[in-house]
């Protein structure tokens, strides 16, 4: 097959009347890495929602665009067409580890009950087993009788893991996975979502506010704003040669442990999500914006070799 | 020059058994001081600053303000005043039935009983300083983003006129973008009113921005203290090391990971996941944690400001830990 795994274009997506996704393009290749970095409010989980099929359940559903896996039209799926793709062929880890297990079972039941679902064939109990050993838990034969609170935040990460991977999915869909995590933790689960990528051949989408965390672990990277993606390309090149006056923007507010100079902070803050505006969303917060930015309509041009942005003064910005 | 907060020997303890998450404890805070102290979840940093802060009393030791013990200081001695508090989630932190301007007023009245007109007054002033629109200042929290919470929070701690703001986590729960605006402003009230700050942050890099002095807290004790910028280039205790070199971006610092009960009950607290263990750690309660070149470090093995500096792999933007 050529052409990427998951195929994102121009995806707009509406909830209760309010669009809350205006034009999100992500694409990511068949074992590849991306990170999607944006701040609150900036459709994150809302693309994530969308590419599992989950975007019913809040009232929502893509009323523009297209999406694609391995080749096959996404939004267009019926409920028993989703069925094979969640959880089979795209996995997916939560942000909150703790309000997604179920409390008062134990952890060797919760995965035996994902592995019989996703995986019939399978033994389940010697699968949960491998699964648990596959996320680098040390004595899976114990952990499998414990209860979720019984673990430490970093031990349910790996659980997750475990049970987004039950499915075998080609994709793995991480949202915010190590956001609650001690930076030594994050470590160590980055490295183990490394591991597994080459280890399964699996793709990874990293989602994410931390632009560090992306730049360390992921090949390619897209920056969302407001419910659109305003630039994207390989990792290295938007976070050491950004394009996007917001890429550049949200570097230059980040501290850093080697310099303690005055941070250049964004004025305003992120408009709230499904905000109707016209033109480029972050021109009332942009110093290089001109009357021109506030109207008409944005697309994603390219800069170079696989990095885009949507910016009508790019040219201007960068020099 | 004295100092105007100072815990001593402080140690906390939430019920009968298990370790305590401060254990025998010892700072001092000098005017105008910037301190940031850092360590994992579970490290007892919240817990030190709520003692520091005098809402929580100490199991046992001594926490002073301006030389008087907490325990000495009554509800509405103007003492109180002097030292305020800023918190991570900057909507809990407010009333919800209240505009930020009544917020602001609360506080105002509380302390100086001017009269409810003059109270607005100056809650206005305050709240315009902090940069927030007179729109801003009429509306109850659900109404505020989470920057302008934040700002609401600082400006209800500033109407106290106190020496040392205790910040715990005070930009976590905010965007990057919004976040660099906040640290800005502290560091201007730092300049402008001489305000001594205490930073809790699990963010190296925002410790790195706000403070001269850092403290690194592991399991209720400070295992390191040294000037923020050199803990950060050449961090002296294991656990330092690894708390540094985890951040993405960085390298160096390692940690066991396998399961060694038979150092359970060892005095360092550390033990169990420091690479350089040896035998003779079991003395670091007695072993003089002073370093040469002036470095603090309890640790029997510590790095010596001569190694190597742990070393940036790439460009570094984060520092989130």
């Amino acid at each position: 097959m050529t052409g990427p795994l998951l195929d994102v274009r121009h995806l707009s997506v509406e909830v209760a009347g309010r669009r809350v996704l205006h034009d999100v393009s992500i694409a990511v290749d068949v074992g590849g890495s991306l990170g999607i970095v944006g701040e609150t409010g900036s459709g994150k989980s809302m693309t994530c929602r969308a590419a599992l099929g989950l975007l019913g359940r809040i009232g929502g559903a893509v009323v523009a665009g297209t999406a694609t896996f391995a080749g096959r039209e996404l939004t267009a799926l019926s409920r028993d067409g989703w069925r094979a793709i969640r959880g089979r062929q795209i996995g997916f880890v939560p942000q909150t580890s703790m309000s997604s297990l179920d409390p008062v079972m134990r952890i060797g039941r919760q995965i035996e009950e994902t592995v019989r679902v996703l995986d019939p064939g399978a033994d389940a109990r010697a699968r949960s087993l491998e699964l648990l050993e596959a996320v680098e838990l040390p004595r899976a034969d114990r952990i499998v009788r414990r209860h979720p609170h019984e673990l430490s935040g970093g031990m349910r990460q790996r659980v997750m893991i475990a049970l987004a991977l039950a499915g075998r999915p080609r994709l793995l869909i991480a949202d915010e996975v190590t956001t609650a995590l001690d930076v030594t933790v994050q470590r160590t689960i980055l490295e183990l979502l490394g591991n597994l990528r080459r280890q399964l051949d699996m793709a990874l989408v990293l989602v994410t506010h931390d632009l560090a965390v992306v730049e360390s672990s992921c090949e390619t990277m897209a920056v969302l704003y407001a419910g659109a993606t305003v630039e994207a390309g390989p990792a290295g090149t938007l976070c050491t040669a950004p394009s996007h006056p917001y890429t550049r923007a949200l570097i230059a507010a980040q501290p850093l442990l080697t310099d303690g100079g005055p941070l250049a902070s964004i004025p305003g803050a992120p408009p709230e999500a499904g905000t109707p505006h016209d033109g480029c969303a972050f021109a009332p917060r942009c110093s290089h914006a001109d009357g021109l930015c506030l109207g008409g309509t944005l697309a994603l041009e390219p800069v170079s070799a696989g990095h885009v942005v949507a910016c009508r003064r790019v040219r201007e910005v960068v020099r | 020059m004295t100092a105007i907060l100072e815990a001593r020997a402080v140690t906390k303890r939430f019920g009968v058994d298990g370790p305590p998450a401060v254990d025998g404890l010892d700072l001092a805070v000098a005017p105008g001081a910037g301190v940031g102290i850092v360590g994992e979840s579970g490290s007892g940093k919240s817990t030190l600053a709520r003692m520091l802060a005098g809402v929580l009393p100490p199991t046992s030791g001594e926490i002073a303000v301006g030389g008087r013990p907490w325990t000495a200081v009554d509800r509405r001695d103007q003492l109180r005043r002097r030292v305020q508090m800023i918190f991570q989630d900057p909507y809990g932190a407010l009333n919800p039935w209240l505009s930020a301007r009544d917020a602001v007023a609360e506080v105002i009245r509380f302390w100086d009983r001017p009269t409810r007109a003059e109270a607005r007054e100056r809650a206005s002033q305050l709240l315009a300083d902090m940069g927030l629109t007179a729109d801003a200042m009429g509306r109850r929290p659900r109404g505020l983003s989470g920057g302008q919470c934040q700002r609401v929070g600082i400006a209800r701690a500033l109407a106290c006129a106190p020496d040392v703001l205790i910040a715990d986590e005070p930009t976590s729960a905010l965007d990057v973008s919004v976040q660099a605006q906040i640290l800005n402003l502290l560091v201007a009230l730092r300049e402008e009113r001489g305000l001594a700050i205490v930073l809790i942050s699990h963010d190296l890099a925002v410790v790195r921005h706000l403070t001269e002095d850092a403290a690194v807290m592991y399991a209720g004790r400070i295992v390191e203290r040294a000037p923020t910028h050199e803990m950060f280039r050449s961090p002296a205790h294991p656990y330092t090391r690894l708390l540094v070199g985890s951040i993405p971006g960085m390298s160096g610092g390692e940690a066991r990971t396998a399961h060694d009960p038979g150092v359970a009950d060892h005095p360092c607290r550390f033990a169990p996941r420091c690479p350089r263990r040896a035998d003779d750690c079991i003395a670091v309660r007695s072993h003089d944690p002073h370093l040469p070149g002036g470095r603090w470090a309890e640790c029997v093995h510590p790095h010596l400001p001569a190694a190597a500096p742990v070393q940036r792999t790439q460009t570094q933007h984060g520092g989130r830990t």
